[in-house]
């Protein structure tokens, strides 16, 4: 292991002049124009949303709320327009006309034919108001929200948010500090009063159309819910949780569509027959104490459950993982809580003393707490199977997976939203990081600043690894993204920027939602730029979809400008990314002599 | 059509470097030398710290316990000796589990409120070193073992670290900041004050590592090479000469040596031509401390933008002018009376002299003192409770607050459309947002702008540690006290002298001090005020309860009254305050104070020197003049009697 740590450095110590006198070679890479267009649709605290009456006020505008997170897409099949788009805000503060707590904002969109760019549309609501963004009134219908993280896009385009709760007490931002329940669910939910914190941790179901919210959902279970995804039977609702341990829940409607009535359950993989162990649902009690009940009946844990989704009939969920799971597992599990097999994999990867240990002498090191889960994973359910297994590991550990000098390309941690793009038959996974912290390599040593990355993973992909995945950069000017939706033609990624300190121009300092079109056209270049010739001496390949300059080896290198001033250094890299140059000519160098012209368009 | 497995990969590399090696005649480059020094520095503190395990399993009586202290001595030095780089590599993971403060913390990002229990090496020097140490073998043993399991993980993920010359320059530096604020200070020693010893340690760890750069150093800058290695070790002289922690000269040890050092590796780095951090990392990445800075008490030391939403280029003179208009002007108020100024006065370096400032229409207090502005940018976070996270959101809560502005972003907006002044001022700040030119954004990043110019570094103190001016040995000998023998420093960082934690200062901390809620000593009250534990909701756990903002001590002459709730009317109090222990020392039972509860027993000279160094910290030059008028409001014609920092 010390060699090749050795070797690593040796070859990374070749001082590049601070000027050159640029040479230009004949060799010439030409970095065209990304296929991609950004467009900024919506930015929160400065663009005005139309309100209801709400504590006493009039029906009005205020700024919109911040902290966006999750994106809906409700398609439109009776116009032109494209379809309306429902944005969360994951936040707490009190607003005399949005809202206490988080919210929603909604806005429709066309696409403009000749640009292919989107166009927020002006509307008319049932309830009078008028304007291009509405806020959803949740204080009049379901009595108020908080921390709406990640949701659900139904089959039909019919959306939930998910209220990330996770405190036993209201927050004074909250002004209500109880809430009778007014409900049109089986049981005896109606008219119940109970304190405001017991009505928020619900997926919440809202209409992007009149901006209101419909119903909280308790018939699925008060838990610190993050994610769902509903199958294409439109019946059957997976559910993620955020905690540890968290639970994957499914709830099965009576009838296709109407997700009042119907059976939830617990996963159980070890449970007899069916892996789902059914917790009756038309009492306030019991959704109250879902969790409790649930892992007494010895529920599967997990380590932190975020957004979940579904493709070809499986379904994906992102477990971010946590530094210390501590005594989290053993006392669920003194509960009665239990572990699957899913973590088998990911423990022999990072710890290969125990690569001959049984399967259950695994799960005991993780229940006790000693598998310290820095980078968690994506997990792969399969209905079919009822097998919940590891689809792609997190990492890199170092010492074991990929060579480290492929960071920070190769490289996944803590990932959290998670959706498909589906574009020229192929489906692409999208999945956002969160990061947990910075230690144990998920941030390059000697960088300080490193935000989180989206990434995309071609799932036509067998077994794919972190080494499969393509970092997206057509973020603006490096801003932590959520919530990557895709409008259903394929042709545009919604993207959401959350929590922006990076030093960007209005309005990318913002929270904001905006728009990628291309992808249609750009994908094809991000498939075929994975694959690389081993052909002879040095090659660079750009890839003007993420802006980044690809090389066939790890080479030590500087870019000068045209003046020949050094304006970047890359050591031991197989690709840089150049999304900050500024349009013109520079000058690559690398320390072994090779130089290429680099046209940045 | 194959990618490159890691296996082939390696070979490749291996044979890469071997043919490099061979052209440089088997000579080793610094980095691969500095690399296998390091291997072995951090296999020599974990053998340190399981010799340290060792004994104290067998640790029987009060001779085991002396040799167990002596281990852990050792321990800590020969982690001082990997400090420089296994600090800059993973800072985060030295921080929560080998070398970071003894209080509880939250888990970073969790899902449901996570208490973390200290852990690494100073919770274990606080109970090995206690006086009932062979009662708390138990909890000494699970605090060691974890010490020595996490120090084994850190080596195993620091053997893949691929040495660049770039960090050697970088950690280094980083190093001397770390030395000087939470070394020499006894931030990491805090209960045996180990503090000098293991300076040296540090300081020659750093010097062996620019030591391997003279060579080449000495080729291209001859003078500077040897100015450099003549100031290292000097400086580890100094520290092998002074150990008297209570009497060490901090000041004099900045000012000779860890100042001049600090440049000296700057200059060390760019004869070199090694890259800087700024041609790594995208130019959009903000870094928080400057690297190209040559002083730790420069101007522009740290990087104020760092801590807003605006972008360096969005900042300039004139968004600043509009900026202070806006502060000055009592528009922004419901009532057209109260402005930014109102509680905020520039002769009192932004503060307003009372306890708690006035609420609007006279309605009863605030509910905290009102805090200076000057350098109040350098924060991670802002208010008192530490609520919210960028400049810009600061600024919301002042215009929405019922006791405050009572008024909202779109009513400023709408009030402000009325004054063409007002309106072409924004047009011609805002000119890229068409539309959006006087938005509830564009407000609010305007003052954030004024706020950004309300920096100072040039206070006698500042003049004097960087060479341009004198001082009076009352304030020198103060300012040793501050960042020594009184533990100030501990929390009050240089170079701000804020909780804004060193070497990268990006994040704010606040501390539990059992503040009362009057002077009273004979029958002394707790302030009721709950602090972080009221904001915001993730924080909203028990160890924050009565937990508040470390403020800077900048111009707190002139900030008087002081502490959260203004209890206290001048300095001396405050020095006497902590002299006894904060609120445990006054007899009051404050859970989780984070403050020693133990009296200082500083002499009264000596108090009145950590007032004089205190007041050797102020400068407001050029930054408290108000603007001349205010934009007028033609068809408004009762706002033009507005009365520039408002009524009241």
């Amino acid at each position: 292991m010390a060699i090749l740590g050795f070797s690593l450095s040796a070859q990374s110590q070749f001082v590049f002049d601070v000027e050159v006198q640029p040479s230009w070679t004949p060799r010439e890479v030409v970095m065209p124009p990304s296929p991609l267009k950004h467009q900024v649709l919506f930015v929160g605290g400065n663009d005005m949303v139309q309100t209801t009456a709400t504590y006493g006020n009039e029906a009005g505008a205020a700024p919109a709320k911040q902290w966006h997170d999750f994106i809906g897409f409700t398609p439109d099949p009776d116009s032109e327009d494209l379809g309306w788009i429902s944005v969360n805000h994951e936040m707490v503060s009190s607003d005399d006309k949005i809202g206490d707590g988080g919210g929603m904002t909604v806005f429709k969109v066309r696409r403009n034919p000749a640009t292919d760019l989107l166009e927020i549309v002006d509307q008319e609501l049932p309830d009078g108001r008028k304007g291009q963004f509405f806020n959803v009134d949740f204080v009049n219908t379901v009595g108020e929200t908080g921390m709406n993280c990640g949701g659900i896009v139904g089959p039909d385009g019919r959306i939930w948010t998910a209220e990330e709760w996770w405190q036993s007490g209201t927050d004074a931002a909250f002004r209500n500090k109880t809430h009778t329940i007014s409900s049109d669910l089986p049981g005896d939910f109606n008219g119940q009063t109970v304190e405001l914190h017991e009505n928020l941790n619900y997926m919440v179901e809202i209409d992007p159309k009149t901006a209101r919210a419909i119903r909280k959902q308790y018939n699925w279970g008060r838990q610190p819910l993050e994610g769902g995804t509903i199958m294409p039977d439109n019946k059957t609702v997976y559910l993620g949780a955020d905690a540890t341990p968290g639970l994957f829940t499914r709830f099965v409607a009576d009838e296709a569509g109407d997700f009042t009535k119907g059976k939830i359950y617990a996963y159980k993989h070890d449970a007899q027959g069916e892996p789902w162990i059914e917790i009756e649902n038309g009492s306030l009690e019991n959704m109250l104490n879902f969790s409790e009940i649930a892992i007494s009946k010895g529920a599967t844990m997990f380590n932190r459950l975020e957004w979940v989704t579904n493709s070809n009939g499986k379904v994906y969920m992102t477990e971010t993982g946590r530094d210390g799971i501590g005594s989290s597992f053993s006392n669920g599990a003194k509960a009665g809580g239990v572990l699957d097999y899913h973590w088998v994999e990911p423990v022999k990867m990072r710890h290969p003393e125990l690569a001959n240990k049984p399967e259950d002498a695994i799960l005991e090191f993780v229940k006790q707490g000693k598998f310290n889960d820095y980078y968690g994973r994506v997990l792969e359910f399969d209905p079919e199977t009822g097998i919940v297994r590891t689809y792609l590991e997190g990492g890199p550990y170092f010492p074991h997976s990929p060579a480290v000098n492929d960071y920070p390309e190769n490289h996944l941690s803590n990932p959290d939203g998670l959706n498909i793009l589906n574009v020229a038959g192929k489906s692409f996974m999208v999945i956002c990081e969160d990061l947990n912290g910075r230690s144990h390599g998920r941030v390059p040593a000697g960088i300080n600043n490193s935000t989180c990355e989206m990434y995309l993973l071609d799932m036509s992909i067998e077994a794919p690894t972190v080494e499969d995945l393509t970092r997206v950069s057509i973020v603006p000017m490096g801003a932590e993204v959520t919530g990557a939706c895709p409008t259903p033609d394929g042709k545009t990624l919604l993207v959401n920027s959350q929590h922006p300190s990076s030093d960007n121009p209005y309005p990318y300092n913002n929270s904001l939602t905006y728009a990628i079109t291309g992808w249609d056209v750009a994908v094809s270049a991000v498939s075929n730029i994975k694959e690389i010739d081993l052909g002879e001496g040095f090659k660079v390949w750009p890839n003007p979809v993420s802006r980044f300059l690809k090389f066939n080896k790890v080479v030590d290198a500087a870019i000068y400008d045209f003046s020949g001033k050094r304006m970047k250094v890359f050591r031991g890299m197989e690709s840089i990314d150049v999304s900050d140059l500024a349009p013109g000519t520079y000058y690559l160098r690398t320390s072994e002599g090779d130089s290429q012209k680099l046209i940045i368009q | 059509m194959k990618k490159f497995s890691a296996l082939n990969f390696s070979l490749f590399i291996f044979a890469c470097c071997f043919l490099f090696a061979a052209f440089q005649g088997q000579q080793e480059l610094p980095v691969q030398k500095i690399q296998r020094r390091y291997m072995a520095d951090l296999e020599t503190c974990r053998t340190s710290i399981e010799n340290l395990n060792r004994q104290l399993r067998k640790m029987d009586g009060e001779k085991d316990l002396t040799v167990s202290r002596r281990l852990f001595r050792e321990a800590r030095l020969a982690f001082k000796t990997a400090e420089p780089l296994a600090a800059y590599y993973d800072p985060e993971f030295i921080r929560n589990y080998i070398n970071g403060a003894p209080l509880p913390s939250l888990e970073f990002n969790s899902p449901s409120l996570s208490i973390l229990d200290p852990s690494g090496f100073q919770p274990l020097e606080e109970v090995l070193f206690a006086e009932d140490a062979l009662e708390q073998k138990e909890h000494i043993l699970q605090l060691s073992g974890e010490l020595w399991e996490r120090f084994k993980e850190f080596n195993q993920y620091q053997r893949a670290i691929p040495v660049q010359d770039r960090h050697i320059f970088e950690a280094v530096r980083f190093e001397l900041i770390r030395i000087f604020t939470l070394g020499v200070s006894g931030f990491d020693s805090p209960v045996i004050l180990y503090s000098l010893p293991e300076s040296e340690k540090a300081l020659k760890a750093s010097s062996w590592l620019m030591a391997q750069y003279l060579p080449s150093l000495k080729e291209k800058d001859k003078a500077l090479a040897e100015e450099m290695e003549k100031t290292f070790s000097a400086g580890v002289q100094y520290l092998r000469k002074n150990t008297d922690f209570d009497k060490f000269n901090r000041v004099e040890f900045l000012t000779y040596y860890l100042n001049p050092l600090f440049r000296q590796v700057l200059r060390a780095q760019l004869a070199l031509g090694v890259e800087t951090i700024y041609e790594i990392t995208p130019a959009y990445k903000k870094q928080s401390f400057n690297y190209l800075s040559e002083n730790i008490f420069d101007e522009d030391f740290l990087n104020p933008f760092y801590y807003t939403r605006m972008s360096s280029s969005t900042y300039s003179a004139e968004l600043v002018d509009l900026g202070k208009v806006l502060f000055f002007d009592p528009v922004l108020s419901s009532n057209n009376q109260r402005s930014c100024a109102s509680c905020h006065n520039p002769e009192l370096a932004f503060s307003d002299g009372q306890a708690k400032s006035l609420a609007m229409d006279f309605n009863g207090t605030l509910d905290r003192n009102s805090p200076g502005l000057i350098n109040a940018v350098y924060s991670g976070r802002f208010f008192y409770d530490l609520r919210t996270e960028e400049l810009e959101d600061q600024v919301d809560h002042v215009v929405t607050g019922n006791k405050e502005f009572h008024t909202s972003y779109s009513s400023i907006v709408e009030k402000l459309a009325k004054s063409p002044d007002y309106v072409q001022l924004f047009k011609e700040n805002f000119a890229d947002r068409g539309a959006n030119a006087l938005s509830p954004q564009t407000v609010s990043t305007a003052l954030a702008a004024y706020l950004v110019s309300l920096r100072s570094f040039n206070s006698p103190f500042d003049k004097y540690v960087r060479g341009e001016g004198s001082l009076p040995a009352e304030a020198i000998k103060g300012a040793n006290l501050f960042m020594g023998k009184a533990g100030c420093a501990t929390c009050h960082f240089a170079p701000v002298f804020s909780g804004l934690v060193p070497p990268l200062y990006q994040e704010n901390e606040s501390e539990v001090l059992g503040v009362p809620a009057t002077k009273d000593t004979e029958n002394p009250v707790l302030d009721h005020d709950p602090g972080r534990a009221k904001g915001i909701l993730k924080e909203q756990a028990h160890i924050y309860n009565h937990s508040f903002k470390t403020t800077t001590v900048r111009n707190v002459a002139l900030t008087a009254p002081y502490m959260h709730n203004g209890v206290y009317s001048t300095l001396e109090e405050v020095v006497d305050f902590y002299n006894k222990g904060g609120g445990i020392g006054l007899g009051l039972d404050v859970p989780n104070q984070t403050l020693p509860p133990d009296p200082l027993e500083l002499t009264a000279p000596e108090r009145q020197a950590i007032v004089k160094f205190m007041e050797s910290l102020s400068d407001t030059t050029g930054l408290t003049s108000p603007p001349a008028r205010l934009p007028a409001f033609p068809d408004e014609k009762g706002l033009n009697a507005r009365v520039v920092g408002g009524v009241y």
